[in-house]
């Protein structure tokens, strides 16, 4: 039987950094340590002027290729999650496609979508896979949304950085599920809490710079309500318990955040990982950088079952689980 | 849960003295009151007493006694 598989993942990280004593020399008024205490964030990766989504999704995809896990010939799909496009059009999977390679009969498209982008983006490459509309479906995340904030915003400044992975999902034979199930929702009466209002057609071009707004309280609230009944549900689907999962890798939003789920869901701590003190919050990349991170650790022996969660701007979420390649 | 046993665990989240607080403080008013405490405030809720509190339910309490009401089991009928 057909199934789709994580064959690899990598990460892209931009050059400059931002730490927590350049924020506190930026703004000595901010109670920067007690922020980052609360985080779990030292440093976060800014992209340059000019540096946009294409070009540290490109970086992470040659991370791919260099490595040997597949030649850009081989890749037949594209999809590229992105909320900080190049332009609004063309779609930035289209130049991505150019820029690496990628044969002119593959597919590519974009999906706009925030933290919940990375298990969103899975799921629709197992769709293509198991379906036969694609072998090798490369899956970029990237993000800049550094760009978007508002240097006088502590709440956003302090948790956000740029970044991008890439993923490969390919084709292979097995009786079991090496990616999936899946369960997700969508609540876009929480929109107006993590928003960039400006920049789209809605309230016309402006003479302001389209800036990111984030109700923290708020998301938090949303997260506590949808995230343990999530979980229920996809363990139910996959007809297992939580014992039989070997890793938890939830999107990387703040550890006090990660830290009250992982108490609520009564995770044990060695199963559940944080990592985005050398990063911060990286949106739709923040699940595979863990990842990575997490297999760099020795926390991912070949054949673990992950379970990634994501959850954020939409609202929108999503849940599944994986065999680690 | 008592309503001492809440206003120590309140002290101890905003790092006040024990005993210090009599309840009829207003909220905001406390020392390193912010939206990283609010979010300390919903955290506590949920995890000391169960309950899923929304931003706007903080946002309409006045003083220590209107949080301590607000993590109380909802009276029947």
């Amino acid at each position: 039987m057909i199934r789709a598989a994580i064959r690899a993942v990598d990460y892209h990280l931009p050059e400059a950094r931002l730490s927590n004593d350049d924020l506190a020399r930026e703004h000595p008024e901010w109670s920067v340590e007690k922020i980052a205490s609360k985080t779990g964030i030292d440093e976060r990766r800014i992209a340059a002027e000019g540096e946009c989504a294409s070009d540290l999704a490109v970086a992470a995809a040659t991370k791919l290729f260099v490595r040997g896990v597949v030649q850009p010939d081989q890749v037949d799909y594209l999809l590229l999650c992105t909320q900080t496009p190049d332009h609004f059009l063309p779609t930035t999977a289209c130049l991505v496609q150019s820029r690496l390679g990628l044969p002119t009969t593959a597919g590519a498209l974009d999906l706009n979508l925030g933290c919940s982008g990375y298990v969103y983006g899975l799921g629709l490459a197992k769709g293509l896979v198991e379906s036969g509309q694609a072998e090798r479906v490369l899956f970029l995340t990237a993000d800049t949304y550094s760009k978007v904030l508002d240097r006088e915003d502590k709440g956003v400044r302090t948790i956000f950085g740029d970044g991008a992975a890439a993923t490969l999902i390919e084709r292979t034979e097995g009786d079991r599920d090496a990616l999936g199930p899946f369960a997700v929702g969508t609540d876009g009466r929480g929109a107006e809490h993590l928003i960039v209002a400006r920049g789209g057609f809605r309230h016309g071009p402006g003479g302001e710079r389209p800036t990111l707004h984030m109700n923290g309280p708020e998301i938090f609230t949303f997260t506590l309500r949808v995230v343990p009944p999530l979980i229920a549900q996809l363990l139910e689907r996959a007809a297992c318990r939580l014992d039989d999962v070997d890793l938890f890798v939830f999107h990387q939003a703040n550890e006090f955040m990660l830290e009250h789920l992982r108490n609520k869901l009564r995770i044990p701590r060695e199963k559940f990982f944080v990592g985005m003190r050398r990063c911060g919050n990286t949106v739709s990349s923040t699940i595979p950088i863990a990842l990575c991170d997490a297999a760099a650790e020795g926390r991912l022996p070949s054949g673990a079952r992950v379970m990634l969660v994501g959850f954020g701007v939409g609202y929108s979420w999503g849940a599944t689980l994986i065999r680690w390649p | 849960m008592s309503r001492e046993a809440f206003l120590n665990k309140l002290e101890a989240m905003q790092e006040l003295a024990q005993n210090s607080l009599t309840g009829a403080e207003r909220y905001v008013e406390l020392q390193g009151w912010d939206s990283l405490a609010v979010l300390a405030f919903l955290s506590l809720a949920d995890e000391d007493y169960g309950v899923t509190l929304s931003p706007d339910d903080v946002r309409r309490c006045n003083t220590v006694d209107d949080l301590y009401a607000l993590v109380q089991p909802k009276k029947a009928g």
